[in-house]
């Protein structure tokens, strides 16, 4: 099985990079305010758990409360420090949160990801319909009001992924850990109201035009018709992060192998929030917040097929421990480049 | 139909589209006399559209200056991304001083994207080059952003842990008075509340 999702995972990625010198690949940045309950004293003293409010109501009309709330910065940096210290590695400042296959098939930012085993969905088929208005079969979305990226389906005895996470980080001394799929740390959602018809959950301002003598070929090699246009799509995002012992990934056996043993970590992700095992490194939040896409269609290099490329942006609001409770404002972004396909962490992740 | 026959037909078609070449050829206006016909003088044009001085053999259309603005801009984002995803701060300080504000705000945004503390001089020098408010405003925003602190690891470890030790010392609680929905605060009274006699039911009339 886990030889199953190594391959699985390895197809996933260049199964639609198969003849093409480079691919694109997203930068994941993201710029939080993290405001948080630091301390709760009592007479100056921090209070336990659940005892701050008790001091009041004792009846000797002496005790003072005092809030002490704190206010920092949660980045990408952050995020992949407390995604080492769980998997027990180090990564250098170099180091970055990519993205990769969360696309549609169609390559149309328009419409949303869906999952490649629905129905007309499957490579060499043609270019499919959206799910949900295919002619023969009404797809109620697996998660009703969720379009997952990173989906996890399973299949009798193996699953799949969708998009994935990498840390990468090419100038680390340890060149195992130069591309490390990070995914089961995150859970990156589309929200769509159950009764939305064709583009879901996305709006779009845009143009797509079919040119019959494209200067760049379409998305397939042997079509003869191309594609221009571009546009800004928006739609509702949702982010979740989660490095601790509450994270049931944590326990799959073919992640461990491949952390462990493939890569040499040594996994011990620390105790959710305050009191417990390495609770300053713990970090569970979940933001989310419109996003807005920006985008054309440009060639991947000369002579080889269009993709689309642009900037995701938009502000989000959220909640979490860092590893104290608190409130989340910020932005988000995720910019597209071109890359080698030698350079990018899908098409180069294998066990050998 | 025999070889002969098509031989014949073949022939023939051949001769007829020569024919039609030829004649083509020979209404067709030639260029010399073209040029010693008087020209066809255009009226003028109240606004005239000045198009790019790019020289003709640059291969580039002429634009007009709002089509050489969007290009610009266009450009100028692209490369914008370019060096967001690739982690290319310095790049970016560059692009603070773009003439076009759009650019400059991306450039700005994807700063503070990358968490480019360095930058902050720059981003001071932006702020109080910017004449329209809500570009300082946003400029504003990304320097209070960065220069927010991190988390340090060693300093809220022992904030948990003077809370753990709390925890462990706490004593054990005394019942809190509570009122009757068991809310604290309230003492519940030491006796029962006299109730009002209830008034005998008036009979119906």
């Amino acid at each position: 099985m886990r030889k199953t999702l190594i391959a699985a995972l390895v197809v996933a990625g260049v199964a639609s990079q198969a003849f093409a010198q480079h691919v694109k690949e997203a930068t994941l940045t993201l710029s939080l305010t993290h405001t948080y309950q630091y301390l709760v004293t009592v007479n100056g003293a921090p209070a336990a758990n659940d005892l701050s409010w008790q001091a009041l109501v004792d009846g000797d009309c002496t005790d003072t409360l005092q809030y002490t709330s704190k206010t920092k910065k949660i980045t990408q940096r952050e995020v992949i420090n407390a995604i080492a210290y769980t998997l027990g590695g180090a990564f250098t400042t170099k180091a970055t949160l990519v993205l990769d296959n969360y696309d549609n098939i169609l390559k149309a930012p328009p419409y949303p990801r869906y999952p490649w085993w629905m129905p007309g969905q499957e490579e060499g088929e043609g270019v499919p319909y959206p799910v949900w208005t295919h002619p023969e079969e009404r797809v109620t979305w697996p998660d009703e009001n969720y379009i997952r990226w990173s989906w996890i389906v399973w299949l009798d005895t193996d699953f799949e992924y969708e998009a994935n996470v990498y840390v990468k980080d090419p100038s680390n001394a340890n060149p195992l850990w130069r591309c490390v799929n990070v995914t089961p740390f995150f859970e990156i959602d589309e929200n769509y109201c159950f009764f939305c018809w064709d583009t879901m959950d996305r709006v779009t301002s845009g143009k797509i035009q079919e040119l019959a003598d494209a200067p760049v070929p379409c998305f397939e090699s042997d079509s003869d018709c191309g594609l221009k246009g571009s546009g800004t799509t928006k739609w509702y995002w949702t982010i979740r992060f989660n490095n601790t012992q509450n994270n049931i990934a944590f326990y799959w056996d073919d992640w461990l192998y491949y952390w462990n043993d493939v890569l040499g970590f040594e996994v011990n992700p620390p105790a959710l929030a305050a009191y417990g095992t390495a609770a300053q490194y713990a970090m569970v939040w979940t933001i989310g917040g419109v996003v807005s896409y920006s985008w054309s269609y440009k060639a991947l290099g000369s002579g080889e097929p269009i993709d689309v490329l642009g900037t995701l942006s938009g502000n989000v609001l959220g909640y979490g421990a860092t590893p104290f409770c608190g409130v989340l404002t910020g932005s988000v972004k995720m910019a597209e480049k071109i890359i080698k396909v030698e350079d990018c962490c899908a098409c180069t992740f294998s066990v050998d | 139909m025999r070889p002969k026959t098509v031989v014949i037909a073949i022939i023939l078609g051949v001769a007829a589209l020569a024919a039609l070449i030829i004649a083509k050829s020979l209404v067709r206006p030639d260029s010399t006399t073209a040029s010693t016909t008087a020209p066809v003088v255009e009226p003028a044009v109240s606004n005239p559209v000045v198009v790019s001085t790019r020289p003709a053999n640059s291969g580039v259309i002429a634009m007009t200056p709002q089509q050489e603005a969007a290009a610009r801009i266009e450009q100028a984002m692209d490369e914008i991304r370019e060096d967001l995803a690739n982690n290319r701060p310095l790049n970016l300080l560059g692009k603070l001083n773009s003439q076009d504000q759009q650019v400059r705000l991306e450039a700005v945004d994807a700063l503070k994207a990358l968490d480019y503390t360095n930058g902050i001089p720059q981003l001071v020098a932006a702020m109080n080059a910017a004449t329209d408010i809500k570009e300082k405003a946003a400029i504003q925003e990304a320097i209070d952003f960065l220069q927010l602190p991190v988390g340090n690891p060693t300093e809220e470890l022992k904030a948990i842990q003077a809370m753990e030790k709390a925890q462990l010392q706490k004593p054990s609680p005394k019942p809190a008075p509570t009122n009757a929905h068991g809310l604290p605060g309230v003492q519940l009274p030491s006796a029962p509340v006299k109730r009002q006699p209830l008034s005998p039911p008036t009979p119906n009339p």
